[in-house]
């Protein structure tokens, strides 16, 4: 029921009607519902999706939000202020005027979530605020323990930032105060904090030392690059000759090899010609060989046509004599029948 | 240079004399305590991510004998709270299986109204007066919540989460699971317990200090025997059946199973259970019988009755 409620409230921001879901949401979040924690479960687990559409909307809905802190489930209290860390991380400059209310709350889980807040703004921002940090100072005392060891948790994470600042907020809490353990507790952020400063000048150090030895890094590079380039354009002429060298020498072997090959072609080619011409010798005795026998044959060929003549010659004469002895014999058989 | 936890334990049980253990348990529990120091020193993490998985510590610090006043009291009640949200069916960061927690907070949890009679009651073994405040939930909660009171254990079903509460020693096991159990008594009830929903059943102490099961299910009350004998689950990759797969288990927990038909085809069972298993321990010869064992065993009559039995 509620979770419909909420995708509601979602589909409202992401139509970008801003101003109807905080309506919304504060009327889902109104203390008169019975089931008020019940739906602040839900909503925790929506804080995200909703901060991430509607930046707007979380901004104006912070004071209800931190309203929250009070939650007595602790399981609840401490998703609910995890869910917030995002959001501090964005809107600490929403929520950092309501701290100094919120820190002084009857509440201890109140106190306590608004110091574990200003530890996540922390992450992003460094609060220089003296009075905010002099009440947090102040927790230090607090009746509960695990406010004081919040407390001292927090200053050294806004130390860390600026730990100059809190560094004389401690020395001037610490100047007229004499309760012990205040001051013990005092000493174990300061120690922090001096560590955190003698970090830091440690780190200048550091930092110069490694710039300067960046430097000579650098020229010692430059002039091995240097050399390295002489070098490399020493070794490149030298390469440059031997090639040369190396061409000139095949160039040579390539010309004799060339010149030797042309003797080779024309020996090869004299001899083709040679052998040409002892081709064209045999060709024409062989011609001449062919001529003779045509001759030959055409006289055996004249020979033979006039012994053909003669043959028909004689047939022909056979033929008048045999025409003769056939008249004769036809003139002789008529004279017997007459 | 690392030393392997196995071989401490290996050590502590085999090797180690009286003087040595001693120092070496020391060291341990003095780790322990630094540990859980650190870890409520950040309430959040305390909280959300405590140090030791599940708040394993504190389990055994309870069983251990320590007092209310000498538990981590800010883990402890994330503990309590963590699960009071449980038994309400609300979202939790984990479920507190196995975990323990003093009797007073399980009764503060269950019977806000009448916690403090109820546990004056109970340490006094005044239990009539205690029936009537169970009673009375029995009937407001209908068949969500059944109990199993002993002079020494109360064992309570809510909805189908289990809680052993140990009069004796003040605490109770909620959501058990495989929490050894170590007195015959407690298996026996445990046992007489779960026989409630069962017809024809028959649970009887061994001289031997066995427990044993005598159960018939009829045939009219039978399950398709062939389907389970022969045929695997749903899962189309598990080729083993049921019924194999059911005696391999019982196997673990029973040290002598019969199971036969007589002439009218009816099924008689018989179990012999004891608080040691067949199965061997690491260290310690063979493990102990928990409640998941037990449970494992009305599971397998489960699945030989039809699904609606008729007590």
């Amino acid at each position: 029921m509620y979770s419909e409620e909420l995708e509601m409230i979602l589909q409202l921001i992401e139509e970008e009607k801003f101003q109807s879901a905080v309506e919304e949401i504060s009327e889902y979040l109104s203390v008169e519902h019975e089931n008020y924690i019940n739906r602040l479960e839900i909503l925790i687990e929506k804080l995200s999706q909703i901060a991430k559409k509607g930046a707007v909307v979380i901004r104006t809905l912070i004071p209800t939000l931190l309203k929250n802190l009070d939650i007595k489930d602790d399981v609840l209290r401490y998703a609910f202020v995890l869910a917030l860390k995002p959001i501090c991380e964005k809107e600490y400059e929403t929520i950092l005027p309501f701290a100094k209310e919120i820190l002084n709350s009857d509440d201890p889980n109140v106190r306590e979530g608004m110091l574990q807040l200003i530890n996540f703004i922390t992450n992003v921002y460094k609060i220089e605020d003296n009075d905010l940090i002099k009440l947090i100072l102040e927790k230090l005392s607090d009746d509960h323990e695990f406010i004081q060891t919040k407390t001292i948790q927090t200053l050294k994470s806004i130390g860390k930032n600026n730990p100059t600042i809190v560094e004389s907020v401690i020395l001037e809490a610490c100047k007229d105060e004499e309760d012990e353990i205040f001051k013990e507790k005092c000493d174990n952020v300061l120690k922090s904090l001096t560590s955190v400063k003698d970090l830091e000048e440690k780190d200048i150090e550091k930092r110069e030392l490694a710039v300067k030895e960046k430097e000579l890094e650098e020229r010692e590079i430059e002039i091995i690059k240097e050399e390295l380039e002489y070098k490399e354009k020493e070794l490149e002429d030298k390469e440059k000759v031997l090639k040369e060298k190396a061409l000139d020498e095949k160039l040579e072997q390539k010309e004799k090899v060339l010149a030797e090959k042309e003797r080779e072609l024309k020996e090869k080619e004299l001899e083709i010609k040679e052998k040409k011409l002892e081709v064209k010798e045999e060709e024409e005795k062989l011609e001449e060989k062919k001529l003779k026998v045509k001759e030959k044959l055409l006289e055996k060929e004249k020979e033979l046509v006039e012994k053909e003549k003669v043959l028909t010659q004689a047939e022909l004469d056979l033929k008048k004599k045999e025409l003769k002895e056939k008249e004769k014999e036809v003139k002789r058989k008529g004279k017997i029948k007459n | 240079m690392n030393t392997d936890p196995h071989s401490i334990i290996e050590f502590l049980l085999k090797y180690g004399t009286k003087k040595q253990n001693s120092e070496l348990l020391k060291k341990i529990t003095n780790d322990i305590d630094a540990l859980c120091t650190k870890c409520q020193q950040d309430r959040i993490q305390c909280t959300l991510t405590p140090l030791c998985s599940r708040r394993f510590l504190l389990k055994l610090r309870i069983k251990s004998g320590m007092k209310l006043e000498e538990v981590p009291k800010f883990c402890y009640r994330q503990l309590v709270s963590l699960i009071a949200r449980d038994k309400e069916e609300k979202r939790t960061l984990y479920r507190p299986i196995d975990a323990y927690i003093f009797l007073l907070d399980f009764l503060a949890i269950f019977f806000p109204k009448h916690y403090r009679s109820l546990f004056k009651n109970l340490s006094f073994r005044k239990f009539e007066e205690a029936v009537d405040v169970l009673e009375s939930f029995k009937k407001k909660m209908k068949q969500n919540f059944t109990y199993f009171l002993t002079d020494n254990y109360i064992i309570i079903q809510f909805y189908k989460k289990i809680y052993i509460a140990y009069l004796k020693e003040q605490y109770v096991c909620c959501l058990v699971r495989r929490d050894e159990i170590n007195d015959i008594n407690l298996l026996e009830s445990l046992i007489l317990f779960f026989s409630t929903n069962y017809p024809h059943i028959v649970v009887e102490r061994t001289p031997d200090n066995s427990i044993l099961i005598s159960l018939k299910v009829f045939k009219n009350n039978q399950l398709d025997l062939q389907k389970y004998f022969n045929s695997s689950n749903d899962d189309p990759n598990d080729e083993i059946p049921s019924f194999l797969k059911d005696m391999d288990n019982i196997s673990d927990i029973s040290h002598e199973i019969k199971f036969y038909f007589d002439e009218s085809d009816n099924i008689d069972i018989k179990l012999d259970v004891n608080l040691k298993t067949n199965i061997n321990h690491e260290f310690l010869g063979k493990q102990s019988i928990n409640f998941s064992n037990i449970q494992g065993i009305f599971e397998f009559f489960n699945h030989l009755y039809k699904k609606n039995r008729e007590k």
